[in-house]
């Protein structure tokens, strides 16, 4: 198992390193010559020159390459376009409260899809697997920043119950009243994906044999359903719940966009819209580098979940 | 009446006579679809009501897109300005968008943006990502391994991170949203080629069909191809869902399709702008987005539950 986890572990530097060389290319691809980009059409030839000497942008693109690595690594990805300031600093602003926002709308998706997921995986075809299929499937083809749009419509606009603007500052109970919405919006939607996923894992771990035998042997339902059912079902679940994470990491950038929310994705949506390239490139790698980090931890759930699973 | 009727008797003995004719020499292509219409598994497609619901919107959709200068009530780019930012009304069945444009017609003519993102980076994806896969499993070795890590890699993004990617890279513009949700969803294809190319590979048919010296290409062609083609097409409409929400979504950052254009995504850009005056315009373009892709979402549950029936989802 600690080898498992070794090599799990060690698999984060490959993983991030190829994301790091995707990150800075595209950000090539996208920028151009960066001194350009940052002086503007129409700065003169010399303070182009200049500025490119400055930047180091002369020397071979390996070694601009190399050195964006580095300084990747140290957690530097130089000063935004825009501001004058640390990149890294305003990343590291910013993050925080997108933390609370996914943290929040994993927390409602849970809550509710889970459940929801087991009461109809236990009873199909029942009138409650019906309808709660139903909200699923809408759930899972609306966007959330969409639902966000509706849920701000009717909570905020019309019933004045929530800031329209959602603003993450004081108190606990002040931050969560102002994270609510936005936070349910993507929960919302995550409930929908989670209880289809749990729904259909359910069903398909009470078809085996060993359910059957512990029916023949007299074992009550309740008990055959939780504990031997269940504790299968969910090992399945567990995989995808990175996948989720991802989905709601990503699905902030709109949500917060909508509900004006300071955080990372309206962060990395500013730069994009401002051309703010060391800006994005560093959002970027922010995000990628979490996602890298989330699925490898719960990589290593499966493997302490599923003993039969063994990677070599 | 009596004329029409004149005609319909006219005109059914030939039909008789097509219908004879192709007893006696059977059109593959006719017979094909027929074997396709009663195959066990369309028959319980076709049971599927929801599924079937799925396509008829579908297509209702795709007329609405085709015919949208007939439909539309307005040029969906003409701007009325001294009727900006009103509701509904006789003149505006749904009301106007800031510059004064008629919603109506711009989300008539936006079902045709969704729809071409949708279809075309769904098929761009499928065809290089089927290639790609195929490839890559068929031929193995280091390429392989390459390939199925930075699959990997790739796979653990969400599709709308990835899109962004591109789309900061080639900038905005609906060509480009195309490439960028197109290689969003390539991972996802590549990954579906491959595992079964690698179980085919093996199988006896193909062992034989080599042994008898078949070419390579005849081989992928002939043997592999149609039997990884049902799972992708299936797939292929559940990400056909995935792309107009990709779409939606980068529009509505103001990173795809570009107004004028009307696209369902821009249209909920400018309604979240305009929110006060008028809460209405965000509301009609995500209830599009919603219907389209739910309709797409039923009918890829339905193919899968159909040819699959011990899982159902």
């Amino acid at each position: 198992m600690k080898a498992y986890i070794a090599r799990r572990l060690l698999s984060i530097i490959p993983t991030l390193l190829i994301v790091g060389s995707l990150v800075f290319f595209v950000m090539r691809l996208a920028s151009g010559d960066p001194a350009v980009a940052m002086l503007g059409s129409a700065a003169t030839a010399e303070s182009i020159a200049e500025l490119r000497e400055q930047m180091g942008l002369n020397r071979p693109l390996v070694v601009q390459y190399v050195d964006f690595l580095l300084q990747a690594l140290r957690g530097d990805f130089g000063t935004s376009f825009a501001t004058g300031r640390p990149v890294a600093e305003q990343v590291f602003e910013a993050f925080p409260d997108t933390v609370e926002l996914v943290f929040w709308g994993m927390l409602i998706g849970t809550l509710v899809g889970v459940p929801t997921g087991i009461i109809a995986g236990v009873r199909p075809n029942s009138i409650f697997d019906y309808i709660s299929r139903i909200v699923a499937l809408i759930g899972l083809s609306m966007p959330a920043f969409y639902l966000g749009i509706l849920l701000l419509l009717v909570f905020s606009l019309e019933l004045g119950w929530f800031p329209v603007i959602s603003t993450p500052k004081g108190g606990f109970l002040e931050r969560l009243h102002a994270t609510f919405l936005p936070a349910l919006s993507l929960g919302l939607i995550q409930a929908s994906f989670i209880m289809r996923m749990i729904r259909s894992s359910l069903l398909e771990v009470l078809q085996e044999d060993y359910i059957r035998t512990a029916h023949a042997k007299g074992a009550p339902p309740r008990r055959i359903h939780y504990r031997h059912a269940l504790r299968n079902a969910l090992v399945p679940v567990i995989t995808v719940f990175g996948l989720y994470l991802g989905t709601l990491l990503a699905g902030t950038v709109l949500t917060e966009t909508v509900f004006n929310r300071p955080g990372m994705g309206r962060l990395l949506v500013g730069a994009i819209q401002q051309r703010d390239y060391p800006l994005i490139q560093g959002g970027l790698m922010i995000y990628a580098a979490v996602i890298v980090v989330v699925n490898t931890a719960v990589d290593i759930l499966y493997g302490l979940a599923d003993p039969t699973i063994r990677y070599d | 009446m009596e004329n029409r009727q004149a005609d319909s008797l006219e005109v059914r003995p030939t039909k008789g006579r097509s219908e004879l004719a192709a007893v006696e020499t059977p059109r593959p292509a006719a017979s094909r679809l027929k074997a396709l219409w009663n195959a066990r598994w369309m028959r319980r497609f076709r049971r599927d009501r929801m599924a079937v619901a799925g396509i008829i919107c579908v297509l209702l959709l795709s007329l609405m897109a085709v015919f949208a200068p007939w439909l539309a009530p307005y040029d969906p780019a003409e701007q009325h300005i001294l009727y900006r930012l009103r509701g509904p009304s006789d003149m505006f069945k749904l009301g106007t968008d800031e510059f004064g444009r008629d919603v109506l017609s711009r989300l008539i003519y936006g079902s045709r943006a969704s729809l071409v993102v949708g279809l075309a980076s769904v098929l761009l994806a499928g065809v290089a990502g089927t290639i790609i896969g195929g490839v890559s499993g068929y031929v193995g070795g280091t390429f392989d391994q390459i390939v199925s890590s930075v699959v990997n890699i790739l796979m653990s993004f969400p599709s709308l991170l990835l899109g962004l990617m591109v789309v900061v890279a080639l900038g905005p513009g609906t060509t480009n949203v195309i490439i960028a949700v197109a290689l969003s969803l390539l991972p996802n294809f590549i990954r579906l080629a491959r595992a079964p190319v690698l179980a085919l590979r093996e199988r006896e048919f193909v062992l034989a069909s080599r042994a008898l010296g078949a070419s390579q290409a005849r081989i992928v062609w002939n043997h592999i191809l149609p039997n990884i083609l049902g799972p992708i097409s299936v797939m292929s409409t559940l990400w056909i869902a995935t792309a107009i929400r990709t779409e939606a979504s980068l529009s509505f950052l103001g990173l795809g399709v570009q107004p004028p254009t009307p696209s369902w995504g821009n249209m909920i850009r400018s309604g979240v702008n305009n929110i006060l005056s008028n809460p209405w315009l965000a509301v009609y373009s995500g209830l599009a987005i919603t219907v389209t892709v739910l309709a797409f979402n039923v009918i890829g549950d339905g193919l899968r539950d159909a040819l699959d029936p011990k899982q159902r989802s």
